[in-house]
Protein backbone atom coordinates (compact mmCIF):
# COMPACT_ATOMS: atom_id res chain seq x y z
CA UNK A 1 0.00 0.00 0.00
CA UNK A 2 1.43 3.32 -0.39
CA UNK A 3 0.25 6.92 -0.86
CA UNK A 4 0.29 7.19 -4.65
CA UNK A 5 -2.66 4.30 -5.03
CA UNK A 6 -4.57 6.05 -1.94
CA UNK A 7 -4.29 9.63 -4.28
CA UNK A 8 -5.96 7.43 -6.72
CA UNK A 9 -8.59 6.68 -4.33
CA UNK A 10 -9.46 10.00 -3.53
CA UNK A 11 -9.60 10.78 -7.12
CA UNK A 12 -11.89 7.91 -7.86
CA UNK A 13 -13.92 9.54 -4.94
CA UNK A 14 -14.33 12.60 -6.76
CA UNK A 15 -15.09 11.04 -9.76
CA UNK A 16 -18.00 9.52 -8.35
CA UNK A 17 -19.28 11.97 -6.66
CA UNK A 18 -20.01 13.59 -10.19
CA UNK A 19 -21.33 9.99 -11.67
CA UNK A 20 -23.68 9.62 -8.55
CA UNK A 21 -27.34 10.09 -10.21
CA UNK A 22 -28.60 13.43 -9.24
CA UNK A 23 -30.46 12.39 -5.48
CA UNK A 24 -32.47 15.33 -3.62
CA UNK A 25 -30.32 14.30 -0.39
CA UNK A 26 -26.94 15.26 -0.97
CA UNK A 27 -25.49 12.94 1.93
CA UNK A 28 -26.70 10.32 0.16
CA UNK A 29 -24.48 11.24 -2.89
CA UNK A 30 -21.40 11.17 -0.78
CA UNK A 31 -22.32 7.58 0.51
CA UNK A 32 -22.78 6.17 -3.10
CA UNK A 33 -19.81 7.13 -3.89
CA UNK A 34 -17.84 5.33 -1.39
CA UNK A 35 -19.46 2.61 -2.91
CA UNK A 36 -18.27 3.26 -6.39
CA UNK A 37 -14.90 4.22 -5.21
CA UNK A 38 -13.98 1.78 -2.84
CA UNK A 39 -13.98 -2.53 -2.79
CA UNK A 40 -17.06 -2.22 -0.39
CA UNK A 41 -20.86 -3.35 -0.56
CA UNK A 42 -22.91 -0.70 1.47
CA UNK A 43 -21.81 2.35 2.93
CA UNK A 44 -23.69 5.07 5.91
CA UNK A 45 -22.53 8.15 7.18
CA UNK A 46 -23.60 8.89 10.90
CA UNK A 47 -23.09 12.24 12.30
CA UNK A 48 -21.11 13.21 16.19
CA UNK A 49 -24.32 14.78 18.08
CA UNK A 50 -23.48 16.44 21.31
CA UNK A 51 -22.67 14.19 23.73
CA UNK A 52 -21.50 11.18 22.86
CA UNK A 53 -24.18 10.50 20.48
CA UNK A 54 -24.64 9.68 16.71
CA UNK A 55 -27.42 10.23 14.80
CA UNK A 56 -27.78 8.75 11.01
CA UNK A 57 -27.01 11.04 8.29
CA UNK A 58 -27.26 8.74 5.36
CA UNK A 59 -26.84 4.91 3.89
CA UNK A 60 -26.59 3.02 0.68
CA UNK A 61 -29.65 0.87 0.75
CA UNK A 62 -32.20 -0.75 3.51
CA UNK A 63 -29.59 -3.22 5.73
CA UNK A 64 -26.41 -0.43 5.94
CA UNK A 65 -29.53 1.81 7.80
CA UNK A 66 -30.89 -0.78 9.74
CA UNK A 67 -27.08 -1.67 10.79
CA UNK A 68 -26.75 1.97 11.45
CA UNK A 69 -30.11 2.61 13.31
CA UNK A 70 -28.98 -0.49 15.75
CA UNK A 71 -25.91 0.99 16.43
CA UNK A 72 -27.02 4.03 17.35
CA UNK A 73 -30.18 3.11 19.53
CA UNK A 74 -28.48 0.76 21.75
CA UNK A 75 -25.20 3.31 21.63
CA UNK A 76 -22.65 0.77 21.27
CA UNK A 77 -20.34 -0.55 18.05
CA UNK A 78 -17.79 -0.03 16.13
CA UNK A 79 -18.68 2.91 15.28
CA UNK A 80 -19.28 4.95 18.50
CA UNK A 81 -15.36 3.01 19.66
CA UNK A 82 -14.47 4.91 16.10
CA UNK A 83 -15.06 8.42 16.88
CA UNK A 84 -14.00 7.67 21.36
CA UNK A 85 -10.61 6.17 20.07
CA UNK A 86 -9.53 8.79 17.14
CA UNK A 87 -8.44 5.65 14.99
CA UNK A 88 -10.70 3.31 12.71
CA UNK A 89 -12.10 0.26 13.95
CA UNK A 90 -12.21 -3.11 11.51
CA UNK A 91 -14.13 -6.04 12.24
CA UNK A 92 -13.27 -8.69 9.82
CA UNK A 93 -16.39 -10.65 10.03
CA UNK A 94 -19.32 -10.58 12.47
CA UNK A 95 -18.10 -13.56 13.85
CA UNK A 96 -14.67 -12.41 15.40
CA UNK A 97 -15.97 -9.71 17.53
CA UNK A 98 -14.35 -11.33 20.30
CA UNK A 99 -16.73 -10.13 22.67
CA UNK A 100 -17.02 -6.73 21.87
CA UNK A 101 -20.40 -4.96 21.42
CA UNK A 102 -22.35 -7.71 23.48
CA UNK A 103 -25.83 -6.06 22.60
CA UNK A 104 -24.92 -4.94 18.44
CA UNK A 105 -23.21 -8.16 17.16
CA UNK A 106 -25.94 -10.61 18.30
CA UNK A 107 -28.80 -7.74 16.63
CA UNK A 108 -27.16 -7.64 13.33
CA UNK A 109 -25.76 -11.42 13.05
CA UNK A 110 -28.72 -12.22 10.53
CA UNK A 111 -28.12 -8.83 8.56
CA UNK A 112 -25.59 -10.91 5.96
CA UNK A 113 -22.68 -8.24 6.26
CA UNK A 114 -19.08 -9.17 6.26
CA UNK A 115 -16.26 -7.04 7.23
CA UNK A 116 -17.42 -4.03 8.87
CA UNK A 117 -15.23 -0.77 9.15
CA UNK A 118 -15.82 2.14 10.95
CA UNK A 119 -13.80 5.38 10.20
CA UNK A 120 -13.87 8.51 12.03
CA UNK A 121 -14.71 11.76 10.27
CA UNK A 122 -12.52 13.90 12.80
CA UNK A 123 -10.04 16.41 12.65
CA UNK A 124 -8.17 16.27 16.19
CA UNK A 125 -10.51 17.46 18.47
CA UNK A 126 -13.06 18.59 15.50
CA UNK A 127 -15.44 15.43 15.83
CA UNK A 128 -17.93 15.19 12.49
CA UNK A 129 -18.98 11.95 13.07
CA UNK A 130 -18.18 7.97 11.37
CA UNK A 131 -18.11 6.63 7.99
CA UNK A 132 -19.13 3.02 8.18
CA UNK A 133 -18.36 0.46 5.45
CA UNK A 134 -19.37 -2.89 4.77
CA UNK A 135 -18.20 -5.34 2.53
CA UNK A 136 -20.53 -8.23 1.44
CA UNK A 137 -20.61 -11.88 3.35
CA UNK A 138 -17.34 -13.62 3.22
CA UNK A 139 -15.53 -10.34 1.84
CA UNK A 140 -13.03 -7.72 4.05
CA UNK A 141 -10.54 -5.12 2.14
CA UNK A 142 -6.76 -5.72 1.79
CA UNK A 143 -4.45 -3.67 3.02
CA UNK A 144 -4.73 -1.61 -0.24
CA UNK A 145 -8.02 -1.04 -0.29
CA UNK A 146 -8.42 -0.25 3.71
CA UNK A 147 -5.76 2.60 3.49
CA UNK A 148 -7.95 3.65 0.54
CA UNK A 149 -10.88 3.44 2.71
CA UNK A 150 -9.40 5.91 5.43
CA UNK A 151 -7.98 8.39 2.38
CA UNK A 152 -11.88 8.98 1.27
CA UNK A 153 -12.62 9.37 5.14
CA UNK A 154 -9.96 12.01 5.29
CA UNK A 155 -11.83 13.70 2.11
CA UNK A 156 -15.24 13.31 3.37
CA UNK A 157 -14.52 14.60 6.46
CA UNK A 158 -12.84 17.65 4.55
CA UNK A 159 -16.32 17.92 2.03
CA UNK A 160 -19.06 17.21 5.13
CA UNK A 161 -17.11 20.35 7.33
CA UNK A 162 -17.53 22.71 4.30
CA UNK A 163 -20.85 21.80 3.28
CA UNK A 164 -21.96 22.38 6.77
CA UNK A 165 -24.95 20.18 8.29
CA UNK A 166 -27.67 19.93 6.16
CA UNK A 167 -25.70 21.60 3.17
CA UNK A 168 -25.57 20.60 -0.05
CA UNK A 169 -22.74 18.97 -2.15
CA UNK A 170 -21.86 21.28 -5.00
CA UNK A 171 -22.35 19.47 -8.76
CA UNK A 172 -18.54 18.41 -8.79
CA UNK A 173 -15.81 18.57 -6.44
CA UNK A 174 -12.66 19.28 -8.40
CA UNK A 175 -8.84 18.74 -7.48
CA UNK A 176 -8.75 21.83 -4.71
CA UNK A 177 -9.99 18.84 -2.16
CA UNK A 178 -7.43 16.18 -2.97
CA UNK A 179 -5.10 17.51 -0.48
CA UNK A 180 -4.68 16.32 3.26
CA UNK A 181 -7.06 17.48 6.07
CA UNK A 182 -4.28 18.96 7.75
CA UNK A 183 -0.40 19.66 8.07
CA UNK A 184 0.76 20.54 11.60
CA UNK A 185 0.32 24.16 10.77
CA UNK A 186 -3.43 23.95 9.85
CA UNK A 187 -3.99 22.35 13.13
CA UNK A 188 -2.01 25.23 15.16
CA UNK A 189 -3.87 27.53 12.58
CA UNK A 190 -7.32 26.06 13.22
CA UNK A 191 -6.06 27.40 17.09
CA UNK A 192 -4.70 30.68 16.59
CA UNK A 193 -7.85 31.50 14.38
CA UNK A 194 -10.15 30.16 17.21
CA UNK A 195 -8.91 33.03 19.59
CA UNK A 196 -8.66 35.51 16.62
CA UNK A 197 -12.84 35.13 15.78
CA UNK A 198 -13.93 34.01 19.07
CA UNK A 199 -15.27 30.70 17.63
CA UNK A 200 -15.09 27.49 18.10
CA UNK A 201 -12.58 25.00 16.59
CA UNK A 202 -15.09 23.36 13.93
CA UNK A 203 -15.81 27.02 12.58
CA UNK A 204 -12.35 28.16 12.42
CA UNK A 205 -11.27 25.19 10.32
CA UNK A 206 -14.04 26.05 8.11
CA UNK A 207 -12.87 29.80 7.95
CA UNK A 208 -9.44 28.46 6.86
CA UNK A 209 -10.99 25.68 4.11
CA UNK A 210 -12.77 28.70 2.96
CA UNK A 211 -10.59 31.18 2.64
CA UNK A 212 -8.36 29.06 0.77
CA UNK A 213 -10.50 27.64 -1.48
CA UNK A 214 -11.66 31.09 -2.27
CA UNK A 215 -8.08 32.16 -2.83
CA UNK A 216 -7.10 28.96 -4.59
CA UNK A 217 -4.31 28.31 -2.26
CA UNK A 218 -3.64 25.27 -0.17
CA UNK A 219 -4.97 24.81 3.34
CA UNK A 220 -1.02 24.45 4.08
CA UNK A 221 0.10 27.37 2.51
CA UNK A 222 -2.76 29.80 3.89
CA UNK A 223 -2.02 27.81 7.33
CA UNK A 224 1.79 28.48 7.34
CA UNK A 225 0.63 32.53 6.53
CA UNK A 226 -1.47 32.53 9.66
CA UNK A 227 1.33 31.07 11.80
CA UNK A 228 3.64 32.94 10.85
CA UNK A 229 1.10 36.10 11.21
CA UNK A 230 1.62 36.93 8.42
CA UNK A 231 -2.28 36.68 7.64
CA UNK A 232 -4.43 38.15 11.04
CA UNK A 233 -8.16 37.27 10.29
CA UNK A 234 -10.28 39.52 11.89
CA UNK A 235 -13.04 39.01 14.31
CA UNK A 236 -15.30 41.96 13.14
CA UNK A 237 -15.35 42.23 9.66
CA UNK A 238 -14.43 38.50 9.39
CA UNK A 239 -12.02 39.41 6.86
CA UNK A 240 -8.21 38.52 6.45
CA UNK A 241 -5.82 41.40 6.70
CA UNK A 242 -2.02 40.62 5.43
CA UNK A 243 0.86 42.07 6.90
CA UNK A 244 2.89 41.29 4.42
CA UNK A 245 4.29 44.12 2.35
CA UNK A 246 5.04 42.06 -1.03
CA UNK A 247 1.35 41.18 -1.00
CA UNK A 248 0.38 44.72 -2.17
CA UNK A 249 2.51 44.98 -5.60
CA UNK B 1 24.60 11.22 39.42
CA UNK B 2 26.46 8.83 37.46
CA UNK B 3 25.78 7.12 34.37
CA UNK B 4 23.94 4.42 36.00
CA UNK B 5 22.26 6.35 38.36
CA UNK B 6 20.51 8.75 35.32
CA UNK B 7 19.73 5.76 33.41
CA UNK B 8 17.50 3.88 35.96
CA UNK B 9 15.83 7.45 36.73
CA UNK B 10 15.08 7.64 32.84
CA UNK B 11 13.66 3.78 32.73
CA UNK B 12 11.87 4.56 36.06
CA UNK B 13 10.25 7.84 34.92
CA UNK B 14 8.98 5.56 31.85
CA UNK B 15 7.87 2.74 33.75
CA UNK B 16 5.93 5.57 35.86
CA UNK B 17 4.14 7.00 33.13
CA UNK B 18 3.24 3.39 31.64
CA UNK B 19 1.75 2.31 34.97
CA UNK B 20 -0.71 5.68 35.37
CA UNK B 21 -3.13 6.57 32.86
CA UNK B 22 -0.90 7.98 29.83
CA UNK B 23 -1.18 8.84 26.02
CA UNK B 24 1.22 8.25 23.31
CA UNK B 25 2.33 11.65 23.19
CA UNK B 26 3.67 11.98 26.82
CA UNK B 27 5.15 8.90 26.81
CA UNK B 28 7.29 9.70 22.99
CA UNK B 29 8.05 12.99 24.21
CA UNK B 30 9.74 11.76 27.58
CA UNK B 31 11.44 9.30 25.59
CA UNK B 32 12.52 11.92 23.64
CA UNK B 33 14.18 13.60 26.33
CA UNK B 34 15.05 10.12 27.97
CA UNK B 35 17.36 10.10 25.08
CA UNK B 36 18.57 13.66 24.98
CA UNK B 37 19.55 13.00 28.68
CA UNK B 38 20.96 9.75 28.32
CA UNK B 39 22.95 9.67 25.30
CA UNK B 40 25.78 12.18 23.35
CA UNK B 41 23.46 12.97 20.47
CA UNK B 42 21.67 17.03 19.36
CA UNK B 43 18.42 16.25 18.99
CA UNK B 44 15.93 13.23 18.53
CA UNK B 45 12.82 12.77 16.67
CA UNK B 46 10.00 9.66 16.90
CA UNK B 47 8.25 9.06 13.97
CA UNK B 48 5.42 6.51 13.35
CA UNK B 49 4.09 5.38 10.35
CA UNK B 50 0.27 5.73 9.20
CA UNK B 51 -2.22 3.42 7.17
CA UNK B 52 -0.44 4.52 3.94
CA UNK B 53 3.02 3.37 5.31
CA UNK B 54 4.08 7.65 5.42
CA UNK B 55 5.95 8.60 8.53
CA UNK B 56 4.67 11.27 10.58
CA UNK B 57 6.56 13.30 13.50
CA UNK B 58 5.36 12.12 17.05
CA UNK B 59 7.57 13.56 19.31
CA UNK B 60 11.04 15.67 18.62
CA UNK B 61 13.39 17.52 21.03
CA UNK B 62 12.03 20.69 19.95
CA UNK B 63 9.83 22.68 18.18
CA UNK B 64 12.20 24.51 16.18
CA UNK B 65 11.21 24.63 12.22
CA UNK B 66 14.49 23.65 10.70
CA UNK B 67 14.62 20.30 13.19
CA UNK B 68 10.39 19.10 12.10
CA UNK B 69 11.53 19.87 8.35
CA UNK B 70 14.99 17.75 8.56
CA UNK B 71 12.83 14.99 10.11
CA UNK B 72 10.51 15.56 7.07
CA UNK B 73 12.73 14.89 4.62
CA UNK B 74 14.74 11.78 6.34
CA UNK B 75 10.91 10.59 6.14
CA UNK B 76 10.45 10.67 2.54
CA UNK B 77 13.86 9.78 1.78
CA UNK B 78 16.51 8.62 4.14
CA UNK B 79 17.62 6.49 7.36
CA UNK B 80 14.86 7.06 9.34
CA UNK B 81 12.56 5.57 6.52
CA UNK B 82 14.91 2.98 6.03
CA UNK B 83 14.95 1.75 9.69
CA UNK B 84 10.76 1.64 9.66
CA UNK B 85 10.58 -0.11 6.67
CA UNK B 86 13.30 -2.97 7.43
CA UNK B 87 12.94 -3.11 11.15
CA UNK B 88 16.74 -2.94 11.14
CA UNK B 89 18.53 -0.19 12.54
CA UNK B 90 20.52 2.35 10.32
CA UNK B 91 23.56 3.79 11.99
CA UNK B 92 25.80 6.69 9.46
CA UNK B 93 28.67 7.48 11.19
CA UNK B 94 29.55 10.27 8.47
CA UNK B 95 26.93 12.25 6.20
CA UNK B 96 29.12 13.35 4.13
CA UNK B 97 30.78 10.20 2.60
CA UNK B 98 28.06 8.93 0.41
CA UNK B 99 26.07 11.80 0.08
CA UNK B 100 24.81 10.38 -3.01
CA UNK B 101 22.46 7.87 -0.94
CA UNK B 102 20.06 10.93 0.28
CA UNK B 103 20.99 13.51 -1.13
CA UNK B 104 18.50 16.02 0.36
CA UNK B 105 18.74 14.82 3.40
CA UNK B 106 22.31 14.71 3.38
CA UNK B 107 22.43 18.64 2.46
CA UNK B 108 19.95 19.65 4.81
CA UNK B 109 21.55 18.02 7.77
CA UNK B 110 25.17 19.20 6.57
CA UNK B 111 23.14 23.01 6.87
CA UNK B 112 22.69 22.39 10.37
CA UNK B 113 25.69 20.69 11.43
CA UNK B 114 24.57 17.36 12.05
CA UNK B 115 26.83 15.33 10.99
CA UNK B 116 25.93 11.72 11.94
CA UNK B 117 22.73 10.08 12.44
CA UNK B 118 21.68 6.71 13.99
CA UNK B 119 17.37 5.77 13.36
CA UNK B 120 16.33 3.00 15.67
CA UNK B 121 13.36 1.17 14.92
CA UNK B 122 10.13 0.87 16.71
CA UNK B 123 9.23 -2.35 16.33
CA UNK B 124 7.54 -5.51 18.06
CA UNK B 125 8.04 -8.93 16.97
CA UNK B 126 6.82 -8.75 13.30
CA UNK B 127 4.72 -5.60 14.02
CA UNK B 128 6.54 -2.24 12.75
CA UNK B 129 5.58 1.23 13.10
CA UNK B 130 8.20 3.82 13.68
CA UNK B 131 11.77 4.77 14.34
CA UNK B 132 13.49 6.63 16.91
CA UNK B 133 16.06 9.05 15.06
CA UNK B 134 19.10 10.56 16.66
CA UNK B 135 21.01 13.50 15.20
CA UNK B 136 25.00 14.24 16.34
CA UNK B 137 26.90 16.75 15.80
CA UNK B 138 30.01 14.93 15.85
CA UNK B 139 31.03 12.25 13.02
CA UNK B 140 31.72 8.75 14.56
CA UNK B 141 29.47 5.93 15.58
CA UNK B 142 27.67 6.26 18.55
CA UNK B 143 28.92 3.13 21.40
CA UNK B 144 27.13 0.11 21.23
CA UNK B 145 25.81 0.92 24.82
CA UNK B 146 24.56 3.76 23.52
CA UNK B 147 23.32 2.09 20.43
CA UNK B 148 21.66 -0.26 22.77
CA UNK B 149 20.12 2.14 25.29
CA UNK B 150 18.48 4.13 22.31
CA UNK B 151 16.91 0.77 21.28
CA UNK B 152 15.95 -0.38 24.58
CA UNK B 153 14.02 3.29 24.67
CA UNK B 154 12.31 3.24 21.19
CA UNK B 155 11.30 -0.77 22.84
CA UNK B 156 9.09 0.46 25.43
CA UNK B 157 7.69 3.53 23.24
CA UNK B 158 6.84 0.60 20.43
CA UNK B 159 5.44 -1.45 23.50
CA UNK B 160 3.52 1.46 25.08
CA UNK B 161 2.55 2.81 22.18
CA UNK B 162 0.60 -0.56 21.20
CA UNK B 163 -0.55 -0.85 24.44
CA UNK B 164 -0.49 -4.23 24.41
CA UNK B 165 2.33 -6.52 24.70
CA UNK B 166 0.64 -9.22 22.57
CA UNK B 167 -1.30 -7.28 19.69
CA UNK B 168 0.11 -7.67 16.73
CA UNK B 169 -3.00 -7.85 14.79
CA UNK B 170 -2.48 -5.08 11.72
CA UNK B 171 -6.02 -3.69 11.91
CA UNK B 172 -5.26 -2.62 16.14
CA UNK B 173 -2.39 -2.11 15.32
CA UNK B 174 -3.39 0.42 12.55
CA UNK B 175 -6.25 1.59 15.33
CA UNK B 176 -4.23 2.85 17.87
CA UNK B 177 -1.54 4.77 15.81
CA UNK B 178 -4.05 6.59 13.99
CA UNK B 179 -5.33 7.19 17.20
CA UNK B 180 -2.15 8.54 18.37
CA UNK B 181 -1.63 10.54 15.20
CA UNK B 182 -5.17 12.14 16.05
CA UNK B 183 -3.75 13.23 19.75
CA UNK B 184 -1.25 14.85 17.92
CA UNK B 185 -3.48 16.89 15.95
CA UNK B 186 -5.34 17.42 18.93
CA UNK B 187 -2.29 19.02 20.74
CA UNK B 188 -1.53 20.83 17.64
CA UNK B 189 -4.73 22.71 18.03
CA UNK B 190 -4.19 23.37 21.39
CA UNK B 191 -1.08 24.92 20.95
CA UNK B 192 -2.38 27.04 18.46
CA UNK B 193 -4.93 28.16 20.98
CA UNK B 194 -2.71 28.87 23.86
CA UNK B 195 0.16 30.59 21.48
CA UNK B 196 -2.07 32.98 20.63
CA UNK B 197 -4.44 33.50 23.51
CA UNK B 198 -1.42 33.96 26.19
CA UNK B 199 1.09 35.46 22.98
CA UNK B 200 3.23 32.71 23.48
CA UNK B 201 5.91 30.66 21.31
CA UNK B 202 3.97 27.21 20.31
CA UNK B 203 7.23 25.47 21.90
CA UNK B 204 6.29 27.28 25.28
CA UNK B 205 2.54 26.41 24.81
CA UNK B 206 3.49 22.70 24.61
CA UNK B 207 5.92 22.91 27.73
CA UNK B 208 2.65 24.76 29.07
CA UNK B 209 0.26 22.01 28.15
CA UNK B 210 2.30 19.23 29.58
CA UNK B 211 3.69 20.83 32.81
CA UNK B 212 -0.35 21.73 33.63
CA UNK B 213 -1.35 17.98 32.82
CA UNK B 214 1.10 16.61 35.04
CA UNK B 215 0.32 18.97 37.93
CA UNK B 216 -3.15 18.33 37.93
CA UNK B 217 -2.71 14.60 37.23
CA UNK B 218 -4.60 14.66 33.72
CA UNK B 219 -3.74 13.16 30.66
CA UNK B 220 -1.82 15.38 28.20
CA UNK B 221 -4.83 14.07 25.26
CA UNK B 222 -7.75 15.12 27.69
CA UNK B 223 -6.08 18.28 28.85
CA UNK B 224 -5.18 19.51 25.05
CA UNK B 225 -8.93 18.61 23.69
CA UNK B 226 -10.31 20.19 27.21
CA UNK B 227 -8.50 23.28 25.43
CA UNK B 228 -9.73 23.37 22.11
CA UNK B 229 -13.22 22.29 23.59
CA UNK B 230 -12.94 26.17 25.04
CA UNK B 231 -12.04 25.67 28.55
CA UNK B 232 -11.16 28.32 30.67
CA UNK B 233 -6.83 28.26 29.77
CA UNK B 234 -5.87 30.51 32.79
CA UNK B 235 -4.67 28.22 35.14
CA UNK B 236 -2.21 26.72 32.39
CA UNK B 237 -1.14 30.31 31.05
CA UNK B 238 -0.61 31.56 34.55
CA UNK B 239 1.98 28.90 35.22
CA UNK B 240 5.53 30.30 35.16
CA UNK B 241 8.79 28.73 36.43
CA UNK B 242 9.01 26.02 34.20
Amino acid sequence: MNTHDSMDAKARFLAAVERVPDRADGAERLCAACVLALPVRRAAIAISVSGHGLEVLSATDQVAEQVEWTQVTLGEGPGFDAVASGGPVSLVSLAQADGRWPMFIPEVAGAGIGAMYALPLQVGAINVGVLDLYCGLGEFLDGQGFADAVAVSELLTSVLLAIGPGGRIPESLGPWWNQPLGTREVHQATGILMEQLGVDARSAYVRLQAFAFGNRQSLKDVARDVVSRRLRFNPDSGEATSSDPAAWT
Amino acid sequence: MNDYGRLAQAFVGLADTLVADYDAIELSQQLIESSMALLPIAAAGLLIGDVHGELHVLASSSDETRLLELLQVEADVGPCLRAYRTGEPVIVDDLSIEPERWPAFAAQAAEYNYRAVSALPMRLRETRIGALNLFLTEVGPLSPTDIAVGQALADVATVGILHHRTMTHSDLVNQQLQSALSTRVIIEQAKGVLAERGSVDMDRAFVLLRAHARKTQQRLADVARAVVNNADTSAILAQEQI
